[in-house]
Parts: structure tokens; sequence; C-alpha cells
């Protein structure tokens, strides 16, 4: 009973064969249990593999785009800026020439009223004096002919006195005397009627002269007038004519030359575009190609976590950012500003909560993500958002800050996110990716919605392309405040001295009305100062 | 914080502007308003300044006649640049500064004012005048106030 009993145990894993087989059974036994138990380590390798993989593609196409993309804006920016400027240029030119035709046409018609209004005065003058030398000479000769004639009265009347003085004397007879004396008187009084009719007649024929000369002068004068009015207003007349022509000629010559010059401007702003098209499909094909391999690739590894895991987060998951999305879409009183910060803050939340649960890879890769999208967006704000995100105390998170500082292509992570945001309304939670490395290069994220992989925004994308190569300065006021002065400071930091008062009110002279972005007013300064 | 011995410093500062004209009135980056008085000067680059010129800076402000308002700083473009023009060759007829944010009143012939209003109480300058002498009168932060060179840069 005993040997049989012995012989049945060694049967049935006694002895050492049925210690090895124990042994064995056991090892299977505590793998199977170990692989039950952690699944997590191994499929996080494998994510982690492919992630670098698909980035390091991703990597090497965005940093060939941005290079086309660099490369390509400034030439153009330099030919419209060299449009702009020998269109302002030749304008000037135009303007200074008119205005000095303008001075000469004006000197020539004041000088040619100047010489008339000589020519009439002259006139006046000489028909004055001839006037004034006719009346002396009338009253001249007046004089004469009274002089004679009262010389031969009193000549006469000497004689007649001296022949009735001589009469007296010889006293012969006193009839003679008295007839002598009554002649004489009649004599006299001849003389005397003759001469005052004599200065009464000359009176008035010199008063007659007068009036007539002084009736000829008035008309003389009235038609030098007459003339001289006469040749103003013909004068006037040619001036406001001449005038007129060189407006005229002016408005055609400015309108020729505005015409030219935004035929010119426009053709260079159309082939700018087709160049940056022909970029922007290229990198949009490109961001398809590494979006849809790092999408296949991350969806593969996070699905098989996310199946493996299901029990720890898939209701995380699910509740998490569909609240999220929720919650912030719901408000529609809230500017797309205010949305962008409040799914962060739940979207940091969830991504909290599932960290615990998740490969750490797909974790790190999100925080990642968010603080670098929150630091593109707060210095778009001009460091609006840095005292927040200063608080959030992730290494991982703040590596990702680090990131977003350095992205280039700033206002084009700006508009992916609005592009992103918008849309929110919709339940559908998107957002963007900075890929580290890669100088700025983002890429549409995937986000975790029920247990899935979403791939969205490369439409986003173009169209963010599409408004960087647009935009300058953002639509807010006071938006446009803040980024001139956090473009100042930033300048400053570049070229590692403070701007004068003096310098700043350069930057903003050669600024205004030019619509330049954030970093072109940087590089403004840099090129100044720097 | 700027009390009534500061706000009459800055109005002695600015008394002599007082009977100028405005010119070159015009709108800037954003909201920034320039207004210069005085000869014109030289110039450093393609813009003429005057011997005076006033930059409203970080500040809101707003445009008014008599009653009547003619556009503010978050009004649209084409609104704040009619506003601005509508300064042009106006004469100053005073200006009043008040504490203690230094908010600022600057009133025009024709019954024009210009009112500047001070949004921050801890960053950035509100306004600044550039003075005759080389130096400028900067308004901020906050109830703040400094006259430097504006030549003066520094190590930031």
């Amino acid at each position: 009973m005993s040997q049989r009993g012995a012989a049945a145990a060694g049967g049935y894993g006694g002895g050492d064969k049925g210690q090895a087989q124990g042994a064995a059974a056991k090892d299977v036994a505590g793998k199977g249990q170990s692989a039950v138990q952690q699944p997590g380590p191994a499929i996080a390798g494998e994510a982690t593999q492919s992630a670098a993989l698909a980035a390091q593609k991703i990597t090497t196409a965005g940093q060939r785009v941005t290079s086309r993309l660099q490369a390509e804006l400034p030439p153009t920016q330099q030919r419209l800026h060299g449009v702009a400027r020998k269109t302002v240029t030749g304008l000037n030119q135009l303007n200074q020439r008119s205005a000095q035709q303008l001075a000469q046409t004006h000197g020539k018609v004041a000088a040619g009223l100047q010489r008339k209004e000589a020519e009439a005065v002259a006139g006046l003058d000489r028909q004055t004096a001839t006037t004034r030398n006719a009346l002396a000479s009338a009253a001249a000769r007046h004089r004469g002919e009274l002089t004679t004639t009262t010389r031969a009265a009193a000549g006469k009347l000497r004689s007649d006195t001296t022949a009735l003085a001589g009469a007296a004397a010889r006293g012969q007879d006193p009839r003679a005397i008295a007839a002598a004396l009554e002649h004489a008187r009649s004599l006299i009084g001849a003389n005397v009627e003759r001469f005052v009719e004599r200065i009464t007649s000359g009176m008035a024929g010199f008063h007659t002269r007068a009036a007539q000369s002084s009736a000829t002068a008035q008309q003389h004068l009235a038609q030098g007038a007459k003339t001289a009015q006469g040749q103003a207003q013909l004068i006037t007349t040619q001036s406001d004519t001449a005038g007129q022509q060189l407006t005229a000629q002016c408005l055609a010559h400015a309108s020729q030359g505005a015409g030219q010059a935004g035929q010119a401007i426009t053709e260079e702003a159309t082939q700018a575009q087709t160049r940056h098209q022909h970029v922007v499909q290229l990198a949009t094909t490109h961001f398809v190609q590494a979006t849809t391999q790092t999408t296949d690739k991350l969806s593969a590894g996070v699905d098989q976590a996310t199946a493996r895991n299901q029990a720890h987060v898939g209701s995380q998951v699910t509740t998490g950012m569909a609240s999220a999305a929720a919650q912030v879409g719901a408000d529609h009183d809230k500017s797309l500003l205010d949305k962008v910060v409040d799914f962060f803050k739940s979207a940091w939340d969830w991504v909290s909560s599932v960290a615990k649960a998740v490969a750490s890879v797909v974790v790190d890769f999100l925080v990642f993500a968010s603080g670098a999208i929150l630091q593109i967006v707060s210095d778009c704000l001009g460091g609006l958002l840095d005292p927040l995100l200063d608080r959030i105390g992730s290494d991982e998170f703040q590596r990702g800050r680090d990131a977003g500082d350095k992205i280039a292509l700033v206002l084009a992570g700006a508009a992916l996110i609005i592009g992103g945001i918008a849309a929110l309304g919709g339940g559908l939670v998107i957002s963007v990716v900075e890929i580290a490395g890669t100088g700025g290069l983002a890429i549409p994220v995937v986000i975790v919605q029920d247990g899935a992989l979403v791939t969205v925004g490369v439409g986003a994308i173009t169209a963010g392309i599409l408004l960087m190569a647009s935009s300058g300065t953002p639509g807010n006021n006071q938006a446009q405040n803040r980024q001139f002065r956090a473009a100042v400071q930033e300048g400053e930091r570049e070229i590692g001295r403070k701007l004068s008062k003096d310098e700043i009110r350069r930057v903003h002279d050669e600024i205004s009305g030019n619509n330049y972005s954030y970093h072109e007013i940087v590089q403004l300064i840099v090129d100044m100062f720097g | 914080m700027a009390d009534a011995n500061d706000v009459a410093q800055i109005q002695a500062m600015l008394a002599p502007l007082v009977g100028r004209a405005a010119w070159g009135c015009r709108l800037g980056h954003g909201s920034f308003v320039t207004l210069e008085f005085g000869e014109p000067q030289p110039a450093t680059g393609d813009v003429v300044h005057g011997a005076w010129h006033l930059w409203v800076y970080g500040c809101a402000w707003r445009v008014e006649r008599g009653d009547e308002l003619l556009a503010g700083s978050d009004d649209d473009r084409d609104a704040m640049a009619t506003a601005a023009h509508a300064l042009d060759g106006l004469e100053l007829e005073g200006v009043t500064v008040h504490a203690p944010g230094l908010d600022a009143t600057w009133r025009f012939s024709g019954g024009f004012c210009l009112r500047l209003f001070s949004m921050s109480a801890l960053q950035g300058e509100h306004w600044l005048v550039y003075l005759p002498d080389g130096q400028v009168l900067s308004a901020g932060p906050g109830g703040a106030w400094s006259l430097e060179p504006a030549a003066a840069g520094g190590v930031p």
C-alpha cells in the first residue's frame, strides 16, 4: 500500500520529474500572473517606440517645411515693401514736380499781373500829365492874353490922361477941355468895359476848356481802368485754367501711378500667395502623412492600453473629457479666449486624473502639448497667462511651455487653436500639439474620447497657415497695445539692453499703419538697434 | 500714488503748451494716439515731430466735443482716426491732471476735449509727453510719474 502509494505519488508529480514539472508550472503561472497584473509597461514601450519614430519623421518634414516657409516670407515681404517704397517715392516726386510747376505758373501769372498793372498805371500817369500840361498851358495862355490886354488898356489910359493934362495946361478952350474930358471918360469907360468883358470871356473859356479837359481825363481814366480790369480778368481766367489743367494732370498722374503701384503690388501678392499655397499644400500633405502615421501607431498602442486598462480609465476618460468639453462648449457667453483657458483647465484636471492609469508616454505627450499650446496663447497675449501657468507643478508641462516659447510660427499656432476651439461647440475635443525639437511644427492632436483616438485639424492647420500669412496685428485695440509693449520687451531681451523713449518712439513711427505682427516688430527692433 | 503736489508739478511742466495749436494728430498702432505741438523738429525718420509730442500710450481715451462723444479707444479704427484728426489745428486751452491715477483732460478750442483714463494701477506708462529740452514726462505706472532724458537707454 505504501509502495503503491509512493508510485502513485511519483506518477502524479512525485519524485524529481514531478518536482521539475511543478516548478515549471509555477513559473508559467507566475509569468501569466505578472502579465495579467501589469500589462502597461510592455505596451507603453511599444507605443513609445512608435511615437518616437513618427515624431522623428514629423520633425524632419516639419523642419523642411518650416525652412521653406521662413525662406519664402522675407523676400516676398521685402519685395512688397520695396514696391511700396518705390510707389511712395514716385508719388512724392510727382507731387514735388507738380508743386514746382504750379509755383512757376503762379510766379509767371503774378509777374504778368504786376507788369500789366504797371503799364496801366504808367498810362494813367501819362494821361494825367498830358491833361495837367494842357490845363497849365491854357491857363498860361489866358494869363498872357489878360496881361497884354491890361497893359494895352493901361497904356491907352496913360496917353489919354497925358493928352488931357496937356489940354488943361494949355487952357485955351474950356469947351474943348470939356469935350476932351468927355472923350477921355468915354475912352476909359470903353476900355474898362472891354477889359472886363475880355476878362469875363477869358475866364469862361478857361472854365470851358478846363471842364472839357477834366471830362476827357475822366474818360481816359475810366477807359484805362476798364482795360486794366479786363486784362486782370483775362489773366485770372488764364491762371485758373492753367491751375485746373495742372491739377487734372497731377490727378491723372497720381491715379496712373497708384494704379500701376496697385497692379504691381497685386501681382507680387498673387505670386507670393501662389508660392505660399504651394508650400502650404506641401506642408499639408506632409502633415497628413505624418499625422496618419502617428495616429495609426499611437492609436494602436493606446487602443491596446486603453482596452487592457479599461477597468481603470475607461469611465474616467469618457466622463472627464466629455464633461470638460460639454461644460466649456455650452457656455456661449464666454469669449473664445475664455473658452480656451477653461478648456485647458478642465483638460488639465482630466489629464492629471488619467495620468495614474494610462501609460506614461501618452500622458506626458498630452501634458507637454498642453504646456506648449498654453504658452503660445500666453505669448500671443503678451504673457497674460504666465502667472497662471507658473502654478502648474508638472515638469513635463513646464518643458512644454519652454518649447511653446520657442515656436516661431506663433500666429499659426494661435490660429490653429482658434480653429480647434471653434469645434468645441460640436462636442468634439480638439487641440494642437507642438512636436518637441521641430522648432515650432504643429500637428493636429489625438484626443481620447470614449476610448478611441480622433485625428482632426488638417483643414484647420491649412486655414491657420493662411491666416499666418495674411494677418499681422490682432484685431482688438488693447491687444495690439499689449502686443507692442510685449514686442518691445522681447526686442530689448534680444538686443540685450533697454530701449530709450526716443528709440521706442522711432519704432512706433516705423510700424504705425503698417499692420506689423509681433515678430515683425521684434525683428524691426533688432534690425534698428541690434 | 500721485497727490496734489505731483499734479501741480506736472501741470506746471505742461503749462507752456497752453495756447499752442495741435498738429500732426494721428492714430498709431492699436489705440495709440500722438499729437504734436510747437515748431517742427528735424526728422530722424519719416515722421516729423513737434518740439512737444504727446503720446497717448497705455491708457484708455475718449474725444468729446461739447456734449457729443466722438470716439474712444475701444471703437473701430476709422472712428478713432477721425476723432484724432478732429484735434488737428485746434488750440490747447488747458490741461488738467487728476490725482491719484494721473488721469488727464486736455481741453481744446471749439469745445473739443481729449480725456485720458489710466487703466492699470501697477504697470505700464499711461501717457508720455516729449519736451523740447530732450526730457520725457511719463505718467505711470499707477500713480507714479517720472522725468527722464528721452535718449536714456539702459540694461534690462
